[in-house]
């Protein structure tokens, strides 16, 4: 038997969900029971999927870097990885919950800018231009990497997506700008 | 650029297909909306609210949160917490699944919700039924807030206990009272802003940490989602958690960055 597909996406309608299951138990329906439980399988099973096909792009997307040749076209490579491996960051915790997706994007995106760094010269529009990517959790990523070598720039950016960002591109800029005054003594 | 944009960006609501309609979306992604979205974000539009011009980081002209960001923020993250909590019962109770190797069975799950025995029912059940009354009790909370700190108080008196277990129960000496606060309340529970655990249970005086100015109360799924802010790697460069930088810091640093992701929360104003 099949029941109505069930809404998890509000915690609303995670409550409206138990609910039903709830009231199904009560009335011993045990299909209605195992239909919501299935249902949530698939729901477990099609972020599983999305997940392995992220980190499987982005190992190609790491492949790619290691290929390229020339400055030009290791620059281009690296940009793309990059701004794929913050993205992936920020959906990884916010959407997917999957701290070990999180773990390795952050390492890869790290890993990235340093690489990055290593081959254009410090305060190059390539890098700068990542401060004004259409994607907050590139920003986030690009202003923790550039706030130490240019602060003046990554600061303002680091704090327009800590007020009105939301998510893990908010809470990360946040976080970057509260290390940078620790470290650096300012109140 | 564009296909992996797409691999990233697959719509969250192929969680409500069942079967061959999740398989078809899954290879093939959302299907394209009906019609593109032509509003412009404005900073005076409540529907479409806009960054202003000149706003750093190349925002002005586009889609800002709407206002109430930090409620929605909070709901969002209480969310996670308790979907997280249904698919963990699900596995652990329902289909009797140990929960370390939990990820891995994901893909070869099949249909075996379909065959789980009523007695595993039950015991889903009774997770499921406190899980609904920790959602009740997030989804009020959440409603009437956001709130001040003082208004989480557990006692508006300045009150400091050498142990957590003594602000809980009290000193048996002490007026003879069994319990000082007790138990937090269904659905609720309490939260230390500073941190109890770790580090700071020896290089914090338990007075600061153990007192009732430093413990609020705060529904269950809200402190689940603290906590969680807490462990999530927060630094792009080294991967440290809030949580493990938050221990080097003083308490005051601590305090503050305590109160602050309870206001991004949307717990306290």
């Amino acid at each position: 038997m099949k029941t109505a597909a069930i809404d998890v996406e509000s915690l609303q309608a995670l409550h409206d969900t138990l609910q039903r299951f709830i009231v199904a138990h009560e009335k011993s329906d045990a299909d209605t029971q195992r239909d919501i439980l299935r249902q949530l399988v698939e729901r477990e099973q099609a972020a599983y999927q999305r997940k392995i096909e992220a980190l499987g792009e982005l190992k190609t997307l790491m492949r790619e870097v290691r290929a390229a040749r020339g400055v030009d076209n290791c620059v281009a490579s690296l940009i793309t990885a990059f701004k794929f491996a913050a993205e992936l960051r920020a959906i990884a915790q916010d959407e997917l919950d999957d701290r070990e997706t999180a773990e390795t994007a952050t390492s890869a995106a790290h890993q990235l800018f340093e690489q990055l760094e290593a081959i254009v010269p410090e305060n190059s529009a390539i890098l700068l231009d990542l401060l004004t990517d259409p994607s907050p959790a590139v920003q986030a990523s690009a202003g923790a990497h550039l706030l130490h070598t240019v602060p003046e720039q990554a600061i303002p950016v680091l704090e327009a997506l800590d007020r009105h960002a939301s998510g893990s591109p908010s809470l990360s800029a946040w976080f970057a700008l509260a290390r940078h005054k620790a470290e650096n003594g300012v109140k | 650029m564009l296909k992996f944009a797409k691999i990233l960006h697959q719509n969250k609501g192929v969680a409500v297909l069942n079967g061959a309609a999740a398989t078809v979306f899954l290879v093939l992604g959302p299907l394209p909306a009906s019609a593109p979205d032509v509003s412009k974000a404005s900073p005076d539009d409540p529907v479409h609210p806009g960054w202003p011009a000149g706003t750093p980081g190349g925002l002005g002209g586009k889609f800002r949160p709407k206002d109430g960001s930090a409620r929605e923020a909070g709901e969002a993250a209480i969310n996670r917490v308790a979907l997280r909590r249904a698919i963990r019962t699900l596995l652990t109770q329902a289909l009797s699944l140990p929960l370390e190797v939990a990820a891995n069975v994901i893909p070869a799950l099949g249909e075996a919700a379909d065959v789980i025995m009523v007695g595993q029912l039950a015991a889903t059940f009774a997770e499921f039924r406190q899980l609904d009354v920790d959602t009740k009790v997030a989804l009020d909370f959440v409603a009437n807030g956001p709130y001040t700190l003082d208004d989480l108080r557990v006692s508006r008196a300045s009150e400091a206990f050498s142990s957590y277990d003594e602000f809980y129960k009290g000193s048996p000496v002490a007026e003879g009272l069994d319990k000082r606060f007790g138990p937090a309340g269904n659905g609720y529970e309490y939260h230390h802003i500073v941190e109890q655990g770790g580090p700071n249970a020896t290089a914090i005086a338990a007075g600061e940490l153990h007192n009732t100015e430093n413990i609020v109360r705060i529904p269950t799924l809200l402190h689940q989602a603290i906590n969680r802010e807490y462990g999530a790697i927060t630094s792009e460069t080294d991967g440290l958690t809030l949580r493990e930088w938050l221990r080097s810091q003083p308490f005051s640093v601590q305090r503050e960055k305590g109160v602050e992701i309870m206001r991004k929360l949307g717990i306290v104003r």
